[in-house]
Parts: C-alpha cells; sequence; structure tokens
C-alpha cells in the first residue's frame, strides 16, 4: 500500500459547515412557487375491501385542487422496493387500490392550498369498507384456509423467484452445501434455537419527503428524499404509466435513510397530483405516518442448529428462516436471502443450510433497513455460538478465535446463496477479525470479568459476537462517476452515488483529490440529479465506497491521464512516463511543473482546445466483508428486569477508512441504532393490528441521556479490490446490538433471551421462568 | 380571524399578520428561517429548536401568539458559512454532523447550555441535549464537539481578560 | 383537524376567568406543549401569559410556585430546593431538556396526565393549590383535588398558584420506573417522611403514573413507630399491592398491567429505602 496524502484523514465533512448553520438544503426547503400541500388518506383496517368511495364534498371543499382514489388514478402493478431492474421484489403494489392489506395503507390523496384544508377534505371522504378476516400472525399466514392477501390477478414476481400469493408466500429460499445430515451425526454436540427480531422502524429525523413541480418544458421536477434518485425515476415512470424522459429526480440533502428511503412511497403520488394540478406539491410523511405506513424492518424468526465436535471445530450450522414482509413484498425475497448469505460465512463450516420463507400479512410493511436481514439472524447464530462455547466448556471467545473465516479462506456459502439467487464464489481477501476480537476483549476487560462475581439484586456481565456483512450486490450494483476540470484547476464531480447524510460526497472528494493532486475542496462534488449525474444504482448494500469509489478512481485517472497529454504538448515531450500530479502541478524531473490551472486553460483556450474529463462506470465480482467484533457490559435489575447498558466496544476491520472520523460515525450511529433497537424501539400492535405507538413519546430512540459509554476501534486492513484498500462500514455494526447484548444478559443473570427488545417487563419473566424451572 | 403579532427575530423586529392557530415553526419557515427543521411536530425530537428569550423552546408545540413581543434566536442568527459560531465550527471538527438534519435544533440546545454553564461535564451536556434526537451519529461526536466548543469559548473568553 | 377560532392574552386571572365563562369552547393556554399538539381541537384559546402567573417565592414556611412557572424555572430557582433535594431530581425527571423550558406547573396540574411525575410527590408533601373561581380565591388540597374529578373541578375555575409546605425534618424520596431516561414513567412512587431520631414519626407514600390518576397508599402509616428498613419498606411495597392490585393501568404501551402490578412493591421499597441495598 501506498502512502496517501489525503486519504485515511479526517477532512472535515464537505456540507458539514453549510449543514450546521442550517442553510437551506433539504426538500422541504426547496423554493416552489406556492406550492400545494398534499395529505394521504390511511387505512383504519388491516385487510378491507373499499365498497364504496365517494370524494364529491371533498372536492368541494374552496382550496382543494385534486382527490385521487383508485378509481382515478392508473392502475399499473409495479414494486416500491427501489432495487435494480428487474427487481427481485413482486409486483404487487397499486398507486391506490380498491383494497386496503394494513392499517395505514393508503386509501385516497389530496392536494390543497393549505395542511388545514387538505385534512379537513381528508375528513369529507366517505369510504365504505368490506372488512376481511386479516392475518396478523406469521406463523399462521400460510396455514390452508387463510385469507388471501394478494388475490388481484395482476400479481407476480419479475425474476423467476418463488412466489406463491394465493398461500400468503412472498418468497422462499434453499441453498445447501455439504451434507446436513452427516454434519449433525459428526457432531459431538447440538444447540438450536428459535430467536424473534422484532419490527422497528428506521426514524429518519426527516420523514419521507417529495416535492414536485413542471419545469420551463413541462416535465415533471421531483424533488425527493431518497437514497435512489435512478430507480425513483424508473419506478414512478412505470408505476404512471409516462415516459421515464419526462421525469428528473433530483436529490438534496437528505435527512437520512437507513434504507426507509431506498423505496418509492411518496413520488408516485406527488407526480400525479403535479400533473392533475398543474401546480407545485409537496407531500411529507407525519411522524405518525411515518411509523404506519412507510417501511420497517421485516419481523423475522430465525430457527437454527449449529453442531460442534469435542475439538470444538463446527460441523453443522443449518438456519431456517421465517420473515414477516406485512402487506406488500418489498425487498422480502432478498432480506430474508441475506440473513444467511451475510451470516452463514463467517464460521467454517462444511455442512451448512439454509431455508427462508418470507410470507405476506396485514401488518406495516418490511423494507431495506440497515443490517438488511443480516441484523435479524446474528441475533440466533451469535447467541447459539454462544451456547455451543458454553457446552463445549470454551471461552467464547476462543470459540470464535478457532472457527471465524480467515484470509485465503471461502465458504461454499458464498456461491450457494447471493441476494435471491445464486451468489458469487469469493475467497476472503482482507480480514482483521482476530484483531478486532482481541483490542475489543481487552477494551472491555473480558477475561476479568468474565471470571467476577455475580451475585445480589444488580448483576453485571459482559457478552460478545462477531459479525460480518458484504461491499456491494456483485455483477448487479453499478456506480458511475463523471469528472471535469475547471479554468482555475478545480474539478466538477458529478455523480449518482447518494450521498444521505453519510459522507459519500466527502470521502469521493478525498479519493479523486488525492489522485488529482489538489485538495478536496477543489472537487466540487454534485449528486445525485437524474438530469446531470451519470447513473448509479444507489446508497444500498454497503456499496457506496466500496464500489462507486472505484468509478471515482477510474474517473479521476482517465482525468489523470489527459491532463498528462496536455502536459506532453506544453512540454513537447511523446512520453507520460514519470508524470506525477502533486500539489496543484504536473510534475516531470527536469522541468518546470505546470499549475492545473494552465493545463485547464490551456486545453480550453490555447491549443488544440477540449474538455479535459473522464467518465467511468464501475461493477465488481466480489462482495469483500467487512468484519466486526461486539463486546458489551451489562447491568440486570434482578427485581425489576431493567437492564442498564454500560459499556459498548465495536472493532471493526472495514479495509482502509478513507476518513476515520466518519467510519467511526458510521459505526457509532450504527451502533447506537443497534442498542435501541435491542432495549426500547418495538411496534406494540392491538389485535386489530394497529401499532399503538406512533410516535417518540412511545416509540424510544436512543437519547443522550440513554447512551452508554461507546468506543470504536478501528482494525486497518487491505482489501486490494477496494477503492485504496476500502471495504464497507455502513450497515455491519447495527447487527451487535441484539445478540452481545443478550449474551451480556445471559452471563450477568443466567437468562437465554430470544425476543426482542429486551424490555423489563421480558427480562423478569425470564427471570421467573429461571427461578421456578 | 388575523392577528398581529410581533417578533424580534435574531436581533430584528418583524411584524405578522397570522391565523391563531399558527404554530412558531410554521411562522418561522414561512418568513424564511428555514434552518429551523420539522422532524415529528410533537415536541419530542428538537429538530425545530429555537432560543425565545435565550431558553430553547420546541417551535413545533408552540403557538406563535405565545411568543408575541419576545425575542427569538434561530439557528440564522449564530453564524453563516462565512463567520461560524464557535460551536458550529466544533460541530464539523468533530464529525459531528452527518445528515444535519437535527443539527441546527441541537446546536442552539448546546448554546443555551454555554450560555449558562461555560465548563459542563459530561452529565450536564447529556442532559441539555436530551431533547434533541439524531438517529445518525449515536451522539459521541457531538458530546466531543461541545466539549471541544466549550473549551474554545472559554479560551477566546480569556484572551479577552488579559 | 385544529381550528382556532380566536386568541386573547388576558392582563390579569379574572378577564381569563371572564373570557372563558363567556365561551364553551375556551381553553387556558398555558405552556402550550400538550394544546398546541392535540389533533382535533376547536377552540377559543386564552393564553394566561400576561397574567401574572410566573411566580415562585418563599414566605410563612411555604413554596408558592405560580401557575406559570415552568419546571426549568423551578429548577432555577433557589427557592425550590426547599422541600427537598429528591424534589429537584423529580423536576428535571419530567420530560426532556427542551420541554422543560415549556411546560408549566399549573398547566401539568390543569391536564394531570399520568405522565406529570411531580403529581405523587405533590401529594406526600401535602401541597395545596390556590384557585379562582368567580366568587373569588380559594384553596384546596392537592390530594382532594386529584381524588375528585380534578376535570370537573376546574370548570370555571382557574389555577393560579401551587403551594407547598416547608416542613423541616421531612424527607422526601422518590422512585421511577420507566424504560428510558425521559420515558413517560408508568410508574413513579414518592415518600415523605419524618422521623424522631431513626424512629418514623409520619409517613406518607403516593403512586402515579398507572392509575387513572395518583394515589395515596394508605398501608405508609404501618411504618410509624418503626425504623425504617428494607424489610419494612417492602411491607409497605406489600400494602400497596393489596390496594392497587386489580385497577391499574397503563400510561405506557411498551409496559404491561400486569408487569406493572408486579413490580408495584418493589417500586414503592426502592422508594423508601432506596434500590441500592
Amino acid at each position: 500500500m501506498s502512502k496517501t496524502r489525503l486519504v485515511g484523514k479526517s477532512v472535515p465533512k464537505i456540507d458539514g459547515i453549510t449543514l450546521s448553520c442550517g442553510m437551506p438544503k433539504f426538500v422541504e426547503d426547496m423554493p416552489l412557487k406556492n406550492p400545494l400541500c398534499a395529505r394521504i388518506l390511511p387505512s383504519p383496517y388491516a385487510h378491507a375491501v373499499i365498497e364504496d368511495i365517494d370524494t364529491s364534498d371533498a372536492e368541494k371543499l374552496p382550496g382543494v385542487l385534486a382527490v385521487l382514489t383508485h378509481k382515478n388514478v392508473p392502475r399499473i402493478v409495479h414494486t416500491t422496493a427501489g432495487q435494480g431492474y428487474p427487481e427481485p421484489s413482486p409486483y404487487d403494489t397499486f398507486i391506490l387500490d380498491r383494497k386496503v392489506r394494513f392499517v395505514g395503507d393508503r386509501v385516497a390523496v389530496v392536494a390543497a392550498e393549505t395542511p388545514e384544508i387538505a385534512d379537513e377534505a381528508l375528513s369529507l371522504i366517505r369510504v365504505r369498507y368490506r372488512e376481511l378476516p386479516s392475518v396478523l400472525d406469521p406463523w399462521k399466514a400460510m396455514d390452508p384456509g387463510a385469507p388471501v392477501i394478494h388475490d388481484e390477478p395482476e400479481a407476480y414476481h419479475p425474476i423467476s423467484a418463488k412466489y406463491d400469493p394465493q398461500r400468503n408466500l412472498a418468497a422462499e429460499v434453499k441453498a445447501v452445501a455439504g451434507d446436513l445430515a452427516a454434519g449433525e451425526k459428526e457432531a459431538d454436540f447440538l444447540v438450536e434455537g428459535t430467536y424473534h427480531a422484532h419490527y422497528a422502524q428506521h426514524c429518519p429525523i426527516e420523514t419521507h419527503i417529495c416535492a414536485g413541480e413542471l419545469d420551463h418544458n413541462n416535465r415533471l421536477v421531483l424533488y425527493t428524499s431518497t437514497q435512489v434518485p435512478f430507480h425513483a425515476r424508473r419506478i414512478t415512470a412505470q408505476a404512471l404509466g409516462i415516459p421515464l424522459k419526462r421525469i428528473r429526480v433530483i436529490k438534496p440533502r437528505i435527512g437520512g435513510g437507513f434504507g426507509a428511503k431506498q423505496e418509492v412511497l411518496l413520488e408516485d403520488l406527488t407526480a400525479l397530483l403535479v400533473l392533475t394540478t398543474r401546480r407545485p406539491v409537496v407531500l411529507k410523511l407525519s411522524r405518525q405516518e411515518e411509523f404506519l405506513s412507510s417501511r420497517t424492518r421485516h419481523q423475522m424468526f430465525t430457527t437454527m442448529k449449529i453442531g460442534a465436535k469435542k475439538d470444538g471445530s463446527l460441523t453443522l450450522m443449518d438456519m431456517k428462516v421465517l420473515s414477516n414482509t406485512g402487506a406488500y413484498g418489498s425487498h422480502a425475497l432478498t432480506v430474508m436471502s441475506n440473513a444467511g448469505s451475510k451470516v452463514l460465512p463467517l464460521y467454517r463450516c462444511s455442512n451448512i443450510g439454509f431455508h427462508g420463507k418470507t410470507v405476506y400479512t396485514n401488518l406495516p410493511v418490511g423494507g431495506a433497513y440497515r443490517g438488511y436481514g443480516a441484523t435479524q439472524s446474528y441475533f440466533a447464530q451469535e447467541c447459539l455460538i454462544d451456547e455451543m462455547a458454553e457446552k463445549l466448556g470454551m471461552d467464547p471467545v476462543d470459540f470464535r478465535l478457532q472457527n471465524h473465516i480467515r484470509t485465503g479462506e471461502t465458504s461454499p456459502i458464498f456461491k450457494a446463496l447471493g441476494e435471491g439467487r445464486e451468489g458469487n464464489e469469493m475467497y476472503i481477501q482482507s480480514c482483521g477479525i482476530i484483531e478486532c476480537i482481541n483490542l475489543g476483549a481487552q477494551e472491555i476487560g473480558w477475561r476479568e470479568k468474565r471470571m467476577s462475581v455475580r451475585e445480589g439484586r444488580f448483576r453485571r456481565g459482559v457478552g460478545m459476537c462477531s459479525l460480518m456483512q458484504g461491499s456491494s450486490i456483485p455483477d448487479i450494483d453499478m456506480g458511475s462517476v463523471y469528472i471535469k476540470i475547471n479554468d482555475d484547476g478545480s474539478f466538477n464531480m458529478n455523480l449518482g452515488a447518494t450521498d444521505l447524510g453519510t459522507g459519500s460526497d466527502t470521502i469521493f472528494a478525498q479519493m479523486a483529490a488525492e489522485i488529482l493532486g489538489v485538495e478536496s475542496e477543489d472537487i466540487i462534488v454534485y449528486s445525485s440529479d437524474t438530469d446531470m449525474t451519470p447513473f448509479d444504482v444507489g446508497a444500498y448494500a454497503s456499496s457506496t465506497t466500496y464500489l462507486s469509489g472505484q468509478a471515482v478512481i477510474k474517473s479521476a485517472e482517465a482525468v489523470r491521464a489527459q491532463i498528462f497529454s496536455v502536459a506532453c504538448e506544453i512540454w513537447g515531450v511523446t512520453s507520460t512516463e514519470g508524470m506525477e500530479l502533486r500539489e496543484h502541478c504536473v510534475n516531470l524531473s527536469g522541468k518546470d511543473p505546470i499549475l492545473l490551472s494552465k493545463i485547464a486553460c490551456h486545453s480550453l483556450y490555447a491549443h488544440n482546445q477540449h474538455q479535459i474529463a473522464g467518465n467511468e462506470s464501475h461493477i465488481t465480482k466480489v462482495s469483500p466483508p467487512p468484519f466486526s467484533a461486539h463486546f458489551a457490559e451489562v447491568e440486570v435489575d434482578t427485581l425489576t428486569g431493567a437492564v442498564r447498558v454500560l459499556k459498548y466496544v465495536a472493532a471493526i476491520d472495514c479495509g482502509t477508512a478513507i476518513n476515520p472520523r466518519l467510519a467511526e460515525g458510521q459505526t457509532e450511529g450504527a451502533v447506537a441504532n443497534g442498542i435501541s433497537y435491542a432495549m426500547w424501539e418495538q411496534y406494540v400492535f392491538n389485535d386489530k393490528g394497529r401499532m399503538l405507538n406512533p410516535s417518540f413519546n412511545h416509540y424510544h430512540i436512543m437519547r443522550t441521556c440513554d447512551m452508554p459509554e461507546i468506543k470504536t476501534i478501528l482494525v486497518p486492513t487491505y482489501e486490494p479490490t477496494g477503492p485504496f484498500g476500502a471495504k464497507s462500514v455502513s450497515e455491519i455494526s447495527i447487527n451487535g446490538g441484539l445478540p452481545v447484548l443478550a449474551n451480556a444478559i445471559y452471563h450477568a443473570a443466567g437468562i437465554r433471551l430470544k425476543e426482542g427488545p429486551f424490555t423489563p417487563d421480558r427480562v423478569l419473566a425470564a427471570l421467573k421462568k429461571k427461578g421456578n424451572g | 380571524m388575523k392577528k398581529n403579532l410581533k417578533l424580534q427575530i435574531n436581533g430584528t423586529w418583524k411584524e405578522f399578520s397570522i391565523e391563531p392557530g399558527t404554530l412558531l415553526l410554521d411562522l418561522l419557515r414561512t418568513a424564511g428561517y428555514q434552518g429551523v427543521k420539522d422532524g415529528c411536530r410533537e415536541g419530542e425530537c428538537g429538530a425545530c429548536t429555537v432560543h425565545i428569550d435565550g431558553r430553547p423552546i420546541n417551535s413545533c408545540t408552540l403557538f406563535a401568539l405565545q411568543a408575541d413581543g419576545r425575542s427569538i434566536t434561530t439557528i440564522e442568527g449564530l453564524g453563516n458559512p462565512d463567520h461560524p459560531h464557535p460551536i458550529q465550527e466544533a460541530f464539523v471538527e468533530t464529525g459531528a454532523v452527518q445528515c444535519g438534519f437535527c443539527i441546527p435544533g441541537k446546536i442552539m440546545s448546546v448554546k443555551a447550555l454555554l450560555d449558562r454553564n461555560p465548563d459542563p461535564d459530561e452529565h450536564q451536556i447529556r442532559e441539555a441535549l436530551s431533547g434533541n434526537l439524531c438517529r445518525c451519529t449515536g451522539y459521541v461526536k457531538q458530546i466531543e464537539a461541545v466539549k471541544l466548543a466549550a473549551r474554545r469559548i472559554r479560551e477566546k473568553k480569556g484572551d479577552h481578560h488579559e | 383537524m385544529r381550528k382556532i377560532l380566536d386568541y386573547h392574552a388576558p392582563a390579569a386571572p379574572i378577564d381569563a376567568l371572564r373570557i372563558s365563562q363567556s365561551s364553551t369552547k375556551a381553553r387556558f393556554l398555558a405552556g402550550g406543549s400538550y394544546l398546541s399538539r392535540e389533533k382535533t381541537l376547536e377552540c377559543t384559546l386564552i393564553d394566561l401569559k400576561n397574567c401574572g402567573l410566573a411566580h415562585i417565592s418563599e414566605a410563612n414556611g411555604n413554596l408558592r410556585i405560580g401557575a406559570m412557572s415552568t419546571i426549568t424555572d423551578l429548577l432555577l430557582h433557589p427557592a425550590s430546593s426547599g422541600p427537598g433535594k429528591a424534589f429537584l431530581q423529580a423536576l428535571s425527571s419530567t420530560g426532556h431538556a427542551i420541554v422543560r423550558n415549556q411546560i408549566t406547573i399549573g398547566g401539568s396540574i390543569a391536564g394531570m396526565l399520568p405522565w406529570f411525575n411531580l403529581a405523587a410527590p405533590l401529594m406526600v408533601l401535602d401541597a395545596s393549590l390556590l384557585v379562582l373561581e368567580s366568587s373569588g380565591e380559594t384553596t384546596i388540597s392537592f390530594r382532594s383535588f386529584v381524588a375528585n374529578k380534578p376535570r370537573e373541578y376546574l370548570k370555571n375555575r382557574l389555577i393560579l398558584a401551587l403551594n407547598i409546605p416547608l416542613v423541616s425534618d421531612r424527607e422526601l424520596c422518590f422512585s421511577r420506573l420507566s424504560l428510558t431516561e425521559v420515558d413517560f414513567a408508568p410508574m413513579f412512587a414518592a415518600a415523605s417522611i419524618s422521623r424522631e431520631g431513626e424512629t418514623v414519626k409520619a409517613a406518607y407514600v403516593a403512586v402515579s403514573g398507572c392509575l387513572p390518576g395518583p394515589v395515596m397508599i394508605s398501608g405508609a402509616s404501618e411504618l410509624i413507630g418503626k425504623k425504617l428498613s428494607r424489610s419494612e419498606a417492602e411491607t409497605v411495597g406489600q400494602a400497596a399491592l393489596h390496594e392497587l392490585q386489580g385497577k391499574i393501568i397503563s400510561a405506557n404501551p411498551n409496559f404491561p398491567p400486569a408487569y406493572l402490578e408486579e413490580v408495584l412493591p418493589v417500586v414503592v421499597a426502592d422508594c423508601l429505602y432506596g434500590g441500592a441495598n
């Protein structure tokens, strides 16, 4: 690895100061002329047919410009999942339908001069529902005679995947490597259990919002809070049945996404309302709607069986997953597949099985959520690994150190299981998990604390877990970058990669500046705008740094080659050999350096005029995993069941950290979300499928006063296929919360929690059961 | 029935004529103070935090008329990219800003804290920021930013005394 | 849907009361944090901000708190430590840092929301309310206020101030059960104890959060004449359970009522004797 000048430095985030000064940069700040306010009428029922809908009174209300229902919108089946085309998610959604499938499903939408008028118009819409029996328990979704949620004839899966809506089956995947029966027979010890990862919401502080208007060419411009501008353009065109070329999607700054905005939820309605009224329209979800009607983490039940020999080697890892996608199949197949493909390869084992099913229910809709299935099944795997260590009489740290995958090794599951299809064979080329485990154990004080006495009312314990994820979807994801030089030797870099607050614009500027011999401030980054920037799949699947970063490097190198050609002209030499870009200059020994501004002006104004520019794309054949080890210390109040998290350590190998502060920030944010999910966040439903706590009053995300001490340790490795050796960092660290805290609680109080969140009532119930049992 | 009110916003008196149910958040955003963010409209997330007579308030749970005649400071009143406030600088330097949606409100809470207590300890910082939710950062670097800003402001004041 | 018909900001409490009596749709506006969030509301607002009710003072052995004083006003006022350090802690466990700048003592009492953490402390401190009615000012003990349909009582009345007698040998303590620091505590127990030497002379315990309104636990009188120990505290906890069994509801969907019932004795005992012992 050669020495870098900017890569590996914590340069300040390029949009940091303008954000800190509150400059208008988000969708709701866009300067629209006298926009209309749109509001959605939600379904009060979990499952019902709209027998009749009368909008005449609403339409008559002064100030109401449009009322849309299933009667007056195009009926084109599609998916809201913002994925590559054709999407690996079933087509089961219409802009508005005659049937509603969960509490919060959309029934109608109005656009009015003010929010008050829009609200009043909603109250004037008269709907006659015929309530249908509903499916609220995913375990019963496939029972014979269960109500069919997607009985519409149009529903189908656009890729060849198992899909049987008549049985409420949204997806099914099986993969086997080796011989499961032999693996079970070889085992001296077996452990097995079912772990329930619960519903949760992403809770970006900016809720979903889309604003639209017609431009001077009568084209539709959508400003939207999205992670996937190009998919948003394509799916909006598809759902409305209008030409894609008529739509321009602009992503301004985004107030957090975490997967919730890898979804095309509001663009279709906004677009239709703009076309109907010919006025600018803003559609924003309220916090309550964000909980009820947007997207959630797929609820998942992971049943796993692990076998090991007395010497501690693993003979069997068999995982069965039941995933609940709610009323629509957004990401139904791929989240479930990832529960296996991003989790099972972590340990060496020859006999690995995966069988996943995703079912429809009449509950809120699952979607992409940071961790993407891996969060759910790591709960099972890492708790069962601890159980096995206990059976073997081994320390969980030593057991993991013995078994985890290492550099140069592969797992049969890489090939057997991808994202909803077969995967790609892959050999690990960078792996820092040993260092992660050792440094994390040291930081938490593992050896001493594992031996400590645990008695009395308040009991402390420590737990750990190991994790991996991937870096982008091989053979599918593509990122593309355009760079051009300006007169003053600065560069524009336009790219589709979607900074949603993560800092990707900044790290790409660092990478480009590194190659072009300038400072990061000399790179003017613009992302993303479907008219102005080249294609990128968007911000998901831990792909941005790893994949789009390579496109940045390629484009910058292409630009550098053109700069060198101009230098040849100026110096009158024929070979670019020995040329270097440094300190805003082209350098060649024996020659006076040429300033980039001079190169630019020469190429633009003086001779053989042309625009120095590069536009390169990148795809990948592999998805190299980042690795991580998490450690936590907790204190359990054995009388009330209340658990306090005292300290949390995340040691992470993300390859080269392009910007260590931002990499730490990604880790800390994911860790906080993981703790919050494991400890407090939950959907409380009534028996009609209605969420009872759709507000920050009763849905608790971590506040400053709730934080444990959080310690991040970056463990550098070098991934040869990544930009400057980088792998992904964004998702992996959310996966630790459930298993590491469950393992720590087990160590503290001897209770094995298999369902989150670990609220006092669940903990106390487990303590009582243990006491009695 | 419209009502008139006067507010001193970031040092300048302004007059408005509004519906009595108008929330301060909506008044401020409509008047161009778009650094005031709308995150929950239920007083829980703190993205809309402004100062009224120096104290942080959720502008989403206050009728604008309640603030009639009072002095309001929004994030725009603290600094701009050419002349940022030390708190704004510290947030950028420490990596405390990710998506930035919660940041204006949070910085207003920090400002009120440091005005009152120039040398807060970790507990006091956590307490003062308990009303400002952030989903991106895990707060670690934000707390670091407050400590850095506090130190810088103290040092600056110390310079003046010499 | 929300419709604010009109807005008044009278300069005196009596004017506020008069306006409220002239319209069935009038609502007093104190801090506003609750009223401004009500999704369906059609009313005329009577803002009390100009009524001179934001005052805090200590006089004649009483802490007097004007109804429009905010929680932060109280936290910053030197007189607020009069009822004990635990009173300040209870104040600072109310909501989060920003909302404490807005919510007022009078508004909280008038709303009598289940998560109003001060309800139990005010009961055991023998607080009283100074109330304005058409015929003039009157005083009502906080205990009888909460015990007798507070919302009914407040029709045609306006809370002017809260009065807490400052008794020198009285200790206040509380314990709070919640999911997180800022959570609405579904169970909040407070106690005030007077002792002679180590012997308990008087003891009052109240529980709030988990019931339709806060209640006194009569079993606390068992402590009188005894030395306070963990086991005595637990006895009172069991008495509390006996008194409240079957009546517990949860103001917080994250806590099932059955769980609250189970831990009520622990919460009460922790309040009286501390959690760590």
